[in-house]
């Protein structure tokens, strides 16, 4: 029976498979795409929330992590809702992030931003669909499955992306010479993984704290354009999916300088989403506009954001309208959610110096 | 399906569970299942020509093997009853029937291989493609392999070396053995035959054994030729932009590059068929620490110098023929040179057959004289070199001997890489004239590495050639790698294993981006 595997050697060899299994796991959670939008350190405070904790989670793009402040929203009425907003995060994600989320959460409602609808199958890049694929821990499931549903999505568009599913699955394929790069650090070998303490909200010295000192001038209209057949089908089908979960899902559109034909197609996805039975809170009209007090010249930094000044107005008015329809408990001075009155302190002490320049 | 790919190891993997799991008896069908459909997925539009080749030499040599046969029972039967005269015509009459058929299956292979690998190129070359003479027809994969494989077959069977096939199906295992499609080695059949159509038993040393080949193989390939083909590829990609030390780096670089890249692919060729109870024929044995050339084009793709051997230069140095030509020269060139006239003519017609097995265009046949012509150069001076020799009192076993003969054989072979690499014999020649630009600057300014390689780079390929270097040099001394690995404890040679593993996954050159990584022996 020389020939014939013993059982030692099959333990052997199976102990030896894990240990190079967990190696290529490490080496994939060391090689992974820059996290220069922070969304991995989003994603990692999202994981470090303690257990069934969180009101609800606010799930979109730099549209959800740039405007909504969420320790000041925790300051202000005591609600935990985590600003899990990736940079650029395609929509069709947003299933896969959801069910990340539930796997240790209990949330009443998530929060959808819909300004993604701008953007059609043609549009997309690969730093878009790794931003969410190489921030998702490695051995989830849904991180697989979200790779496969956005990559079978964007194919029916017109787009140059690289549509081999391994090279998102085992992103050392495509990292693995980072070791080179200047913004390869000790902290990735170390895998230190630091997450963003104001909750998701994404506060930076460069961007936050300017103004873009220009009025902008959004396309305000309500008039309907059809979304594309791919659009539709794909808003269809997360509609279908958010009929299915345990929590409420409110749909948002943050307020920006929209372009008026884009806001025709956006009219198409709010109208689909309010036949569909779902809130969905408008913030991209005159009259939300001026209940927000937003000031166009001053609240944002560029076209695109707003700085801290415009996160407050639109963060006060999503948790006015959460506060309506929710009967939301208020955290604030229960232990349990230290870490939250922590994030505001931080929120704060991190704004202080720059807030004066603002005011200047 | 690239040998390096995740979907090869994927491959493999399904390949050895299916393998294993069927029964003995029926586990050729799987190799041949899988073979086939490799073949359908990596050069689906070319596996007719495959296909045609099968037939072509299956039938062949069921005529031959008839005839051996035929032959042999006539023999037995009425053997004591023949004149010697009688039996001569016999084997004449029956030699020259399988003559013909020889004849016949090697034009028809070599055929398909001429009309698909060389008569596109001349077409091209010549301008009539653009005339609507274009066949479309692209190269199949592994064409000179299984061709070369089938060619030995049928002149095996002629030499009555072994039975032929009566398998159809067994016999097309033999000629599409997955693994060896993409670059060899070119295997013979009554080395491999039998290990194919044998149910293996499953054997976990042969599967850490074939795991670690692979391993290896990996390693040459992605971590060191693949670096290296970057900065050669910059070279010889705009040959006009370099000069000096720009070319002789690059063509150094080249050397290791082929060598790792063929090496490495054929390892992981071995690898693979180890897991599953078959030993191929090595390819290589260290080929760079030959003395001379002729000793490196024994190490050097083993099993193509020995079918050139086998079938070429055999048959041509010890023809009747060249023999009697070599009697009536050795009046007017001498003794020595008289009999060295046959080895001559069959070293040319091997090196410019190794040099066309390569490509059509001129410069593999001028890379291919170049080496049969200094090898023939050291037969004719062989007499001036012992003098030399003995002139300086050169102590021939000193180690200093055996490192100048070394270096010597590596220049040599450095030097004669240009031919085959650069785009055409012309190009070849303008570079060697621009190596000769003196240009030390680039290592010392640092020019170096903005071509592609950084410096980090460079330090990893240096640090990765020591490695292999020392590995080559105990394999050099009589060190069995893998069965002294063997004998080390468990942490010690996980940790190299792992080691390796992670070295491959980092450092090795692969991913989207980066598509240079096609065997270069895929290409012949």
């Amino acid at each position: 029976m020389k020939n014939i595997m013993t059982i030692k050697e099959f333990f052997r060899g199976f102990v030896f498979l894990i240990i190079g299994f967990f190696l290529l796991v490490y080496l994939n959670n060391v090689f992974t795409l820059a996290d220069s939008n922070e969304s991995r350190q989003i994603f990692n405070g999202m994981y470090a929330e303690k257990d069934n904790t969180l009101d609800g989670v606010y799930i979109g793009a730099s549209s959800v992590n740039r405007f909504f402040a969420a320790p000041y929203a925790f300051n202000q009425a005591g609600v935990a809702v985590y600003s899990l907003g990736i940079a650029s995060e395609p929509f069709v994600y947003n299933r896969y992030i959801m069910e990340e989320v539930l796997k240790t959460q209990k949330p009443k409602f998530f929060l959808i931003e819909m300004r993604w609808f701008n953007r059609t199958e043609d549009y997309v890049t690969e730093t878009h669909i790794r931003n969410v694929s190489d921030s998702m821990r490695f051995l989830s499931w849904n991180r697989i499955q979200g790779i496969n549903a956005v990559l079978d999505y964007y194919e029916k568009g017109e787009n140059d992306l690289d549509y081999e599913k391994i090279n998102y699955y085992f992103p050392i394929v495509k990292y693995h010479n980072r070791w080179q790069a200047d913004d390869f650090y000790k902290e990735d070998i170390l895998l230190a993984r630091t997450t963003r303490d104001t909750k998701g909200f994404l506060m930076t010295d460069t961007n936050t704290f300017k103004q873009v000192n220009e009025v902008l001038l959004p396309g305000y209209t309500e008039e309907i354009a059809p979304l594309t057949e791919v659009t539709q089908e794909c808003l269809d089908d997360f509609l279908d999916y958010c009929d299915s979960i345990p929590a409420d899902v409110v749909f948002t559109l943050s307020p920006f300088p929209v372009i008026e034909d884009d806001m025709k197609h956006l009219n198409q996805a709010i109208k689909t989403v309010s036949d569909r039975g779902y809130l969905f809170v408008n913030c991209c009209t005159e009259e939300a506009a001026n209940d927000m007090g937003i000031d166009w010249k001053n609240d944002f930094y560029d076209e695109k954001h707003v700085n801290i000044q415009g996160a407050e107005k639109f963060t006060s008015y999503i948790v006015k309208h959460l506060q309506e329809y929710y009967d939301l408990e208020d955290h604030r001075g229960d232990p349990a959610y230290k870490s939250w009155e922590d994030s505001y302190d931080a929120y704060v002490e991190f704004s202080a110096e720059e807030r004066k320049k603002m005011d200047q | 399906m690239e040998l390096t790919s995740f979907y090869f190891l994927l491959f493999a993997l399904a390949v050895a569970v299916a393998y294993f799991i069927l029964p003995k008896k029926i586990r050729w069908i799987a190799l041949l299942a899988a073979s086939y459909a490799f073949y359908l997925i990596s050069s689906p539009k070319t596996l007719v020509f495959m296909v045609f080749t099968t037939i072509v030499t299956f039938l062949g040599g069921l005529y031959i093997g008839k005839q051996n046969k035929k032959h042999k029972a006539y023999l037995a039967r009425h053997g004591q009853e023949l004149s010697r005269d009688r039996k001569k015509a016999l084997k004449a009459s029956v030699q020259k029937k399988k003559k013909r058929m020889v004849f016949l299956v090697l034009l028809l292979n070599f055929g398909v291989l001429a009309m698909v690998k060389y008569f596109r190129y001349y077409i091209e070359a010549l301008g009539f493609a653009d005339l609507g003479f274009d066949l479309g027809i692209l190269i199949p994969l592994g064409i000179s392999f299984y061709t070369f494989q089938s060619v030995a077959y049928i002149i095996d069977l002629y030499r009555n070396k072994f039975d032929a096939d009566r398998n159809i199906f067994k016999f097309a295992l033999f000629l599409s053995f997955f693994p060896l499609l993409i670059q060899g080695p070119i295997s013979r059949y009554d080395q491999l035959a039998g290990q194919l159509y044998e149910g293996h038993s499953f054997s976990y040393r042969n599967l850490t054994f074939g795991a670690q080949l692979i391993l290896w193989g990996f390693f040459k390939k992605l971590v060191i030729a693949d670096r290296a083909g970057i900065f050669v590829s910059a070279v010889f990609d705009n040959y006009t932009e370099y000069e000096g030390l720009y070319i002789v780096i690059a063509l150094l670089m080249y050397s290791i590059q082929i060598y790792g890249d063929f090496s490495g692919g054929i390892d992981i060729s071995r690898g693979v068929a180890q897991i599953l109870g078959i030993e191929l024929t090595n390819n290589f044995e260290r080929p760079y620490f030959s003395d001379s050339l002729s000793e490196f084009w024994r190490r050097w793709h083993i099993t193509l110098g020995n079918w050139c051997r086998d079938y070429i230069f055999y048959p041509i140095s010890l023809s009747k023929g060249f023999g009697k030509v070599g009697k009536a020269l050795r009046k007017v060139l001498g003794d020595r040179l008289g009999k060295l006239f046959p080895v001559i003519v069959a070293q040319l017609a091997t090196f410019l057959v190794i040099g066309i097995w390569h490509g059509a265009e001129f410069k593999y046949v001028a890379y291919g004289l170049y080496n049969g012509g200094i090898i023939i150069s050291g037969m004719i001076f062989a007499p001036l070199l012992e003098w030399v020799v003995k002139i300086l009192r050169i102590n021939t076993e000193a180690f200093s001997w055996k490192l100048f003969q070394i270096g010597r054989t590596f220049f040599l072979i450095v030097l004669g890489r240009i031919l085959p690499k650069a785009a055409s014999f012309s190009v070849a020649m303008a570079m060697l004239k621009s190596m000769l630009a003196f240009n030390p600057g680039i290592i010392t300014e640092g020019g170096i590495f903005t071509h592609g390689l950084t410096a980090n780079d460079f330090t990893i390929l240096g640090l990765c050639c020591v490695v292999w270097f020392c590995v080559s040099l105990m394999q050099e001394n009589g060190w069995r790698i893998r069965e002294a690995l063997e004998r080390q404890n468990m942490l010690f040679r996980w940790g190299i294993y792992l080691t390796a593993f992670a070295v491959v996954l980092v450092f090795g050159i692969y991913g989207p981006g980066y598509d240079a990584a096609a065997f270069i022996y895929r290409g012949f």
